[in-house]
């Protein structure tokens, strides 16, 4: 019992830090808030049966890792409901309510959206975990399952591709002040 | 040097370049307003990101959440600690008494861990006889080991023999007893092999026959690993000698 709950302590002193972390990079991966916490709490959950055995060197990118599987699971799991609600919505003839609309909050939650919406998954994914999660590029390249010049060449090109959208948004906005 | 191309400034930035790589970026970037343009519009951009990350907290509540999930697993987990316990104290105490009890517990230990061999193999069956032996085909190790994380209890060494004449095909996640087992299936010849491992500590098992397959195990830190598979002894002996002096490199500290 003492060793149990010595392990809840050392859990809530190494990874619940980490809380931060885990919820924004489930919303980079394109979940919006009410989905983005069921996933950290199921990857917490999951971290604390598997802490025992954890061997990793870093606690973050193990952490982000399970964060990323739950993510997955729950993409999956979604895309089954989402089918059946499809079949259901068709039988009634009626649009199912658009769940985006309702995590549209605030300006970050805006801004989050634009900056999400002109980034392929992968890119989105890569760049949360270098800019966002401050992991090195070998993490990364473990952690998404890609040799470490992929995990470059991604990096620069959703860079680039954030600059070209960011470019086009400006210019956008100028002719608006005209 | 001619202009840094994209990936190079972008990694420049990220502190990622080989030393000798980035001392000649930097060079260049002295002499180069472009680069440096490029460079600042690089960290601009971080500043924004981040910001809107900055603004995307955890919500109180979600904290709140987790904590009280984490509390109800371990409380759940002592209840199934307290429910065995009281399993075994209450047959001891009602069937038996005195000497017998004792001769009892110490027939019923070794019986136990043995057993383990047992489910493995049954465990093995039923997934070869159900097609359901690969959740996550690859041989990759990149792939692999990854997709083990929060879902096995421990992370397995992946990595593919093919070389040797062991590919690996691919793994899945098993319950055995109340552990989640990883395991890893290897392609040999026409045989189909398995790995699997859980935390264990304690002596390891002897090798053993369970209904024609042979089951071989190691240990390497605080994981238990156990190789089943109907290829011949020495065959077996071969990919659990290749696994186990793998789990030795990447037991070893860095």
């Amino acid at each position: 019992m003492v060793a149990a709950s010595g392990q809840r302590e050392r859990f809530a002193a190494q990874v619940l830090p980490h809380l931060d972390d885990a919820y924004r990079f489930a919303r980079w991966l394109g979940n919006a808030r009410a989905d983005a916490e069921d996933i950290v709490q199921e990857a917490m959950l999951r971290a604390f049966r598997g802490f025992a055995a954890l061997r990793a060197p870093a606690v973050k990118p193990w952490l982000l890792t399970i964060v990323r599987n739950c993510h997955v699971d729950a993409a999956r799991q979604r895309q089954r409901r989402e089918a059946d609600r499809q079949a259901l919505a068709d039988a009634q003839g009626a649009g199912a309510p658009d769940p985006q609309l309702a995590a549209i909050q605030s300006q970050s939650e805006l801004e989050l959206q634009r900056l999400l919406s002109g980034l392929s998954a992968e890119h989105r994914e890569t760049l949360a975990l270098r800019e966002v999660a401050e992991l090195s590029y070998r993490e990364i390249a473990t952690l998404t399952g890609v040799p470490v010049g992929t995990v470059m060449s991604r990096l620069s090109r959703a860079r680039e591709s954030l600059r070209e959208h960011w470019q086009a948004e400006t210019q956008e906005l100028d002719h608006g002040m005209r | 040097m001619a202009c840094a191309d994209a990936p190079q400034l972008s990694a420049y930035f990220d502190a990622e370049l080989p030393a000798r790589e980035a001392a000649t970026v930097a060079a260049h970037l002295e002499e180069c307003a472009s680069c440096r343009a490029h460079l600042s519009s690089l960290s601009a951009q971080r500043a924004r990101l981040r910001g809107v990350s900055e603004s995307l907290s955890a919500s109180r509540a979600l904290a709140t959440r987790v904590r009280s999930a984490l509390g109800a697993e371990e409380a759940a987990r002592a209840a199934r600690r307290g429910r065995r316990r009281e399993f075994w104290l209450g047959s001891l105490g009602g069937a038996l008494l005195g000497a017998c009890a004792a001769a009892l517990v110490f027939v019923a230990t070794p019986l136990l861990r043995t057993d383990v061999l047992g489910e493995l193999a049954t465990a093995h069956l039923t997934a070869l006889s159900r097609g359901a032996l690969i959740e996550m085909p690859s041989s990759d190790h990149h792939t692999l080991k990854p997709w083990f994380a929060g879902r096995s209890d421990v992370a397995p060494v992946v990595a593919d023999f093919a070389a040797d004449g062991f590919g690996l095909v691919g793994g899945r996640v098993q319950r055995v007893g109340g552990a989640r087992v990883a395991v890893l299936v290897y392609r040999h010849g026409a045989h189909l092999l398995e790995v699997f491992s859980w935390p264990a500590a304690g002596p390891v098992p002897p090798a053993r026959t369970v209904r024609g397959y042979h089951l071989l195990s190691w240990q390497v830190g605080d994981v238990r690993s156990c190789l089943v598979g109907d290829a011949e002894w020495p065959e077996l002996q071969r990919l659990a000698q290749l696994l186990e002096q793998r789990a030795n490199l990447e037991a070893a500290p860095r």
